[in-house]
């Protein structure tokens, strides 16, 4: 009778530690775990160490190197070449430095890992999907001058991805200039629609569109009737902030001109 | 004669849902020829083909919507089934009522965070499809569509955590990767190829 019990405790206690160790190794070895793997070795052992040195570049940003792991993982599963992968691994990991560059100016990158890595991926899929640098900063400071620091900031940035992943919709769909994307996005973050429903205004739009006339009219008609903005204002803000970001540059390109300081990151391309 | 660069570009343009896509009577006859790029881009046809089909609908006729509504108004005259009051059928109906409040009351709970996202693609001639993204690692594998009726439609609903972005391919007869032609933004891959963006 006793032996049946000892079995018991001894599963207990294994399964115990299971559960206590696992999470901690997934975690530290996500990328030596994946070049481990005989198939990834084989295909991808060459990029290893330089994927390595990108991986420490995210971790120098308090970035958790899972981000490089996830990529890996797809370029695997589409039987992408290494030289290839390598190429890409890098603008992805330029694209993560702009993005916790452009989250950390505003005090929006969370202090724990996890969730600064969940978030920096997050805006990086907008960056791929064609936003920029100046589009991406402008609807930040729309959403953290309306939300303020709600949540650590978090409530701006959900904002942030929301709206800006509707002007990508947008503007794939219609060809909007940036000057119309930057319209459209601070136009969002101002409204008072929820953020689930921000998609409903790509219907809106294409109704507008449906009318006749061009985008840029479709826009202003869409941003009064159904944002509650006046179109003329909003234009003018987006205007004045622009103006406000190209003396801010000039003025920053000079600083660097005089102190010659290297400021790395990227150019905000994508 | 398309070239094969031509059909590149032709598909991209089809994935990318521009209008000026050219004659697809032209990609079919380039695709009979070349073996690569009927490997590749066959699964494709008959979504370009039904496409240029659906284009060609035009106006119902004359008299169209007053037929369509005396119809309905012709339905909505006959009786309509009487139903007969009985105290156990009443207290059945409450009975299922309650226990049905507290079903929906414990599944709402339940979805706060989750939502269930219906994948649709019109693929007529696929023999597979397989739906993978950043949700689940890539598996492609895992997520087999289901053919939906018998036009070519294949789904499949996957339960999603809400509020965030996800990058979504489906995966025709196990080889061809191609974005949603249904959503317009387009997530470059790097890798030559681009996804979908989906925002829950």
């Amino acid at each position: 009778m006793k032996k049946p019990l000892y079995r018991k405790v001894t599963r207990l206690v294994l399964a115990l530690l299971l559960v206590l160790l696992f999470p901690f190794n997934a975690a530290a070895q996500d990328l030596q775990a994946w070049f481990n793997k005989p198939a990834n070795q084989a295909a991808y052992g060459a990029i290893a160490a330089e994927t390595r040195i990108l991986a420490e570049a995210i971790q120098k940003a308090s970035l958790s190197d899972s981000l490089i792991a996830a990529r890996l993982e797809e370029a695997a599963k589409k039987r992408i070449p290494a030289n290839v992968l390598l190429a890409t691994l890098k603008e992805d990991t330029a694209r993560y430095l702009i993005v916790s560059d452009a989250l950390r100016l505003r005090g929006l990158q969370p202090e724990n890992e996890k969730q600064a890595t969940a978030m920096v991926e997050q805006v990086a899929l907008l960056l791929r999907a064609g936003i920029d640098r100046t589009e991406l900063d402008a609807t930040l400071d729309a959403a953290v001058s309306k939300l303020g620091m709600k949540a650590g900031g978090k409530t701006a940035v959900t904002r942030t991805v929301a709206a800006l992943s509707v002007v990508a919709n947008a503007r794939a769909a219609y060809g909007m200039s940036k000057e119309e994307s930057l319209l459209l996005a601070r136009a969002l973050v101002e409204s008072k629609l929820s953020d689930k429903k921000l998609d409903s205004v790509l219907d809106s739009i294409q109704k507008a569109m449906a009318k006749g006339g061009t985008i840029g009219e479709a826009l202003d008609s869409v941003i009064e009737k159904e944002l509650n903005i006046k179109a003329v204002e909003a234009k003018s803000k987006t205007k004045s902030e622009e103006n406000a970001k190209d003396k801010s540059n000039q003025g920053k390109s000079e600083d660097k001109d005089n102190s010659g300081g290297n400021q790395g990151g990227g150019s905000g391309k994508k | 004669m398309m070239k094969c660069e031509d059909v590149r570009s032709f598909v991209d343009a089809w994935e990318e849902g521009r209008k000026t896509l050219g004659d697809p009577e032209e990609f079919r006859a380039h695709l009979d020829g070349c073996r690569e790029c009927s490997r590749r881009f066959g699964a494709l046809l008959p979504l370009m083909m039904r496409e240029a089909d659906l284009s060609g609908i035009t106006a119902p006729p004359e008299g169209f919507a007053e037929d369509v509504m005396a119809s309905i108004r012709s339905a909505g005259a006959r009786k309509a089934p009487s139903i007969i009051f009985h105290p156990l059928l009443a207290a059945a109906a409450a009975a299922i009522f309650v226990v049905g409040l507290g079903l929906g009351v414990f599944f709402t709970k339940m979805d706060r965070e989750n939502v269930t996202v219906r994948f649709v693609l019109s693929a007529p001639e696929a023999s597979s499809v397989y739906l993978a993204g950043d949700f689940n690692s890539w598996n492609g594998e895992r997520y087999q569509l289901k053919r939906a009726g018998s036009d070519g439609l294949w789904e499949i609903m996957v339960p999603l955590r809400k509020g965030k972005v996800y990058v979504y391919n489906f995966i025709l007869d196990g080889t061809t990767w191609i974005a949603d032609p249904q959503v317009p933004a387009k997530i470059d891959d790097g890798f030559g190829g681009s996804g979908s963006l989906l925002r829950l």
